[in-house]
Order: C-alpha cells, then structure tokens, then sequence
C-alpha cells in the first residue's frame, strides 16, 4: 500500500491562491454594496447585474491564473 | 396531446439510449473517433452544449419558483458555479493528482488511504450515501410535478411521488446502466431550445416590449423583489444568507461523491484547471430562468398550491399552447430522470465497494452487483419517503443537501492542508457537524447565534472546528520512512 502523505504534487496552499479569493470578494464581499443601489442599467436590477459582472470576473481571474500556471510550468520545468 | 408528447420524449430517449449503448459495446472504436471528432467541435457548439448541462432540475425549476415566490434571492444561482470553479481551481487538481498516484476508484477510498482507516471510508461512504439520496429527492420531487402534470389532479401526491420513483428505477435498469451519456445529450439539447424559445417570447407573452422590459416593469410592480431581502423579508433569506449559502455551495460542490470521482477520472491536472476557466461563463445563462420566474410574477401566474417548484409549468401551461407544455414537461423529466439514474447508479457503487466489501470481504463480484442493484431500489425508497414528508422549495432541498455533504469538507480539505489530521479527528467532527444539523435543540441553538445564516455552514464551521482542533491537540503521530 502506498504512503498517504508520500506525494511529490504540490498541497497546501501557495501566494498565488490568494487571486482565487478575488471572485469571493467581488460576489459577495460587495453584495451588501450592490444591494443598496438604486441604479439600474438598462433596467435590469443593480444586485443581479453585479452578480453576473462578477461571473465575468470570475472567468479573467481564472484566466489569468491559468496563464500564469502554464508559463510557471513552461519556465520552470 | 400533453402526454403524448411527454411519454414520445421520454420513450425515444430511452430507445435511443439502449441502441446507442449497444453500438457502442459493438463497436467501442468508432466510438472513441466519434469522441474524438466531437472534440473537433466548434467553439460556439461546444458552448452551448456546455451551457445545456446546466440547466439542472435545481436551476429550471427551483430557481425560476425561488425568482417567482422570493425575488432576488435567486440571485444565489450566479454564484453557485462561478465560486465553485475559483475553489474547483485549487482542489480539484490535487484531488485529481492523489487519486491518480494511488489508484482510487471513490471518494470512500480517498479517506480510507489519506487517514489509513477502513472504518473512516465506510462512515464516508455513508455520509456520502445520506447527502446522494436527499439529491435523489430534488429530482422525485420534480417528477412527481410532471406526473401529476399529465395525469391530472385527481392522482393524489404520494402516488405521483411512488409512480415516479418506479419511472426512475426503470430508466436507470432500461437507460441508465447502457448510457447516461446518449440520454444526458439529448436533455441538454431540449432543454437548451426550451429555454431559448421561452426567453425569446416571455416579453410579448407578458405584455413587455423587451425583455429588459420584464425586469424594468419588476422593478416598478414589485420593488422589494428586485433586492435582497426579497419578496419574503420574514424568511431571513438577506444579504447575510446569501453569502453563507453560496459559500457553503463552493465548499460543498466537489465534496459530492460522484463529482469528486469525476476529478479522478479527469485526463490531467491541466484539463481540470482549464474547465474551471470556462465553467463560470456557462452560469450566466441562469439570467433566461430568472428572467422567467420575474416573468410569471408580472402575469400574476398562481402555481397549484403556492408551490414554488411547480411555477414553471403553471406559468406555461397558462400562458402557452399545449404542445410547449408538453416539449417543456418531457424535458422536465429527462431533467430529473438522467441525472437521478446516474445518482442512484452512483449510490449503488459506493454501498457495493465501500460498506459491503469491507464488512463482508469474502463476498464474490457477482453477489457484489446484485447487492448494488438492490441496494439502488431501497435507496430510491428512502428518497420518496423524504419526498413525502417535505414540503420546501427545491432550492431549499438543494441547499440541504448541500449542508449533508458539507460534513466531509473539512476531512477533504485538511487532508491537503494539515498532515497531521487524524481519523478520529474527522470522525468527531463529523458527528458534531451532523449534531449541529438534526438535533433540534442545537440547530435552534445555531439558528440564534448566527441570525439567517444558512445552517450548513455554521454546522461545517463547528464540524472542522473539532477536526482541526483534535488534531493539533493530540500528540504528533512518529511517521516512519518518510522521504526527505
């Protein structure tokens, strides 16, 4: 049987996780903001456009974080 | 006309399952280049099947009912997968990366090998097995609808729910084990042309000029129900349960057995990570549920029985002719019957392998699946009987499920973040988490200490509080032979 914790892949926790936090932030570190406001583009309700915007954001976040990954793999294996 | 159209749905799927499931036992090569050529799928192709995979029977009908009874707590929806994804990006691949390295088939093994316990994988597997059944229960629960739907309101709700439990255990038996993946296709497809058709007539329907309208006119009818509290403020379903709620979605998501194997089986580390970019964008197609639910508020849509789950069909059956209720209800039930065939298949594994095995380890393969297949019946028992004692929306049954499987987080997350987590360490936590759940007195307990929080996540909090807490209090295990 294998070691449990015999394992060469990388655990925990790295300074680069810290942009995972970001959507967190965004949907809901701002919701009580974005529930307060009365301005509705285009009509639609503030509070709901936030939380799509933050889907958005959610993907660029990703997205970076992927490039970075590759060009970290890229560079450094 | 409406049953017709529904059992045509349901019945072609299924004959279109078993005949693809045998051309693929047949020729399983021309299979994997039809695989591999569907790959070759354009972009805006594969986007839209993508999209139709999450149209989910939580998302059509729970969240269009939630938009429809409560407002902006639907909102909820847009940060299920979006924050899912940003916590997948981390965990996944490291779940993936063990799995591969040990040779793990479910998540019972994961912490059977993580904490070398066998005991512990069989308390998961069970753990695992509680929160899969209450999942069965959003789709019986849905089904029953569509059946009641058809056959008329004389049929009385427990019948409904009995008659759908036996469509769904012969789907699985007839479908399900040939190929969930013809039959999946198929309903992302359906419900993918529904959803279009209906968000693209919704505002005339209403009497809107735009579908900007629809939200507009909301806006002005019903200005509570465009911010949070929402339609409902003696609910507590506030800013504060928002955050709780879709924190303990994102924690919870890869925890459910079947999607944690789905990280195992995953080509590489770099797919998952790749997935987790492009899943978020799929979710925003939750706008066109929404924009139905604001829709059959402003056409004064009553459904049967105040019943949020059944919003969607009222509001169609109303509003509609009756060929689009019956393309919207057969969908409805492929909605609940595919993905319910492969929870139940799921259950039935998870009860062989990681609760049979282990206590009965002379057992031969084939008495293994015959007791998995039984296992399947009594598991979809289990889910009507909560069918029948439950009377909540199929988001708030979502949510429960989603509080059951919340109790194997802190085992999954400190297995990567603190080695030195013990079994029993997990097992208390566990425990305390389930206490704080379904033991009236300290739920209540909870509900007054931390005002609208969803419970789930206040039962994770206590549960990884022991776990971590026991571990860093007993005294370090020695580890032998460990490398450098």
């Amino acid at each position: 049987m294998t070691d449990p914790t015999d394992t060469p892949d990388k655990t925990g926790l790295s300074r680069a996780d810290l942009l995972l936090l970001l959507p967190f932030v965004w949907q809901l570190g701002f919701a009580p903001w974005a529930n307060g406001v009365e301005w509705a583009p285009l009509g639609l309700p503030f509070g709901m456009v936030w939380q799509m915007a933050g889907i958005l954001f959610a993907t660029a976040v990703l997205g970076l974080r992927f490039m970075l990954d590759t060009r970290n793999r890229e560079g450094g294996a | 006309m409406i049953l017709s159209l529904i059992l045509l749905i349901v019945c072609g799927t299924v004959a279109g399952s078993m005949l693809y499931g045998r051309r693929k036992q047949k020729r399983a090569q021309t299979m994997e280049e039809w695989a591999l050529g569907g790959r070759k799928l354009g972009t805006l192709v594969f986007w839209f099947l993508n999209a139709g995979e999450i149209y989910t029977t939580f998302a059509v009908l729970g969240i269009s009912g939630f938009a429809w009874a409560y407002g902006a707590p639907a909102y909820l929806a847009f940060c299920s997968v979006s924050l899912s994804a940003a916590l997948g990006y981390w965990l996944t691949p490291m779940i993936h990366a063990y799995g591969r390295r040990h040779g793990l088939v479910t998540q019972a093994d994961f912490f059977a090998h993580r904490y070398q316990a066998r005991w512990l994988g069989v308390c998961v597997a069970a753990a695992g097995l509680i929160a899969l059944v209450v999942y069965v229960q959003i789709q019986v629960t849905a089904l029953t609808l569509v059946v009641r739907l058809a056959a008329g309101p004389w049929v009385s709700q427990g019948a409904a729910a009995g008659f759908s439990v036996v469509l769904m255990l012969l789907f699985v038996f007839l479908a399900g084990l040939r190929s969930a993946a013809f039959a999946a296709g198929v309903k992302d497809v359906l419900m993918l042309i529904v959803v279009i058709v209906l968000a693209w007539t919704v505002a005339s329907v209403v009497g809107e000029a735009s579908v900007l309208d629809v939200f507009r006119t909301v806006g002005e009818r019903f200005p509570e129900a465009i911010r949070f509290p929402g339609l409902k403020p003696e609910l507590g379903l506030d800013v504060t349960w928002l955050v709780t709620s879709a924190i303990n979605v994102a924690l919870g998501t890869y925890i459910f057995p079947h999607m944690f194997q789905l990280c195992y089986s995953a080509d590489s580390g770099t797919t998952i990570r790749r997935n987790a970019v492009f899943q978020p964008i799929y979710s925003l197609s939750y706008f066109f549920i929404i924009l139905l639910g604001f829709a059959a508020l402003l056409a004064g849509t009553k459904a049967p029985g105040g019943d949020p789950n059944a919003l969607l069909l009222a509001f169609v059956e109303q509003r509609y002719p009756a060929w689009m209720l019956g393309v919207l209800a057969g969908t409805a039930s492929l909605l609940a019957l595919v993905p319910g065939s492969v929870l139940l298949l799921t259950c039935g594994s998870i009860f062989g392998r990681n609760i049979v095995r282990p206590l009965v380890p002379t057992i031969d393969d084939r008495t293994e699946l015959l007791v998995s297949r039984l296992a399947m019946v009594v598991f979809a028992a289990i889910a009507l009987y909560l069918t029948l004692g439950a009377s909540g929306s199929l988001v708030e049954i979502g949510l429960s499920a989603y509080a059951a499987i919340g109790m194997l987080a802190p085992g999954v997350y400190c297995a990567f973040l603190l080695r030195r987590t013990s079994a029993a360490a997990v097992l208390c936590g566990l425990l305390t988490g389930y206490a704080v759940l379904w033991v009236p007195a300290l739920s209540s307990l909870a509900a007054a200490w931390f005002p609208h929080w969803e419970i789930g996540l206040v039962a994770l909090i206590a549960n990884a509080v022991v776990t971590v807490g026991l571990s860093l209090a007993s005294p370090r295990k020695v580890l032998v032979a460990q490398p450098a």
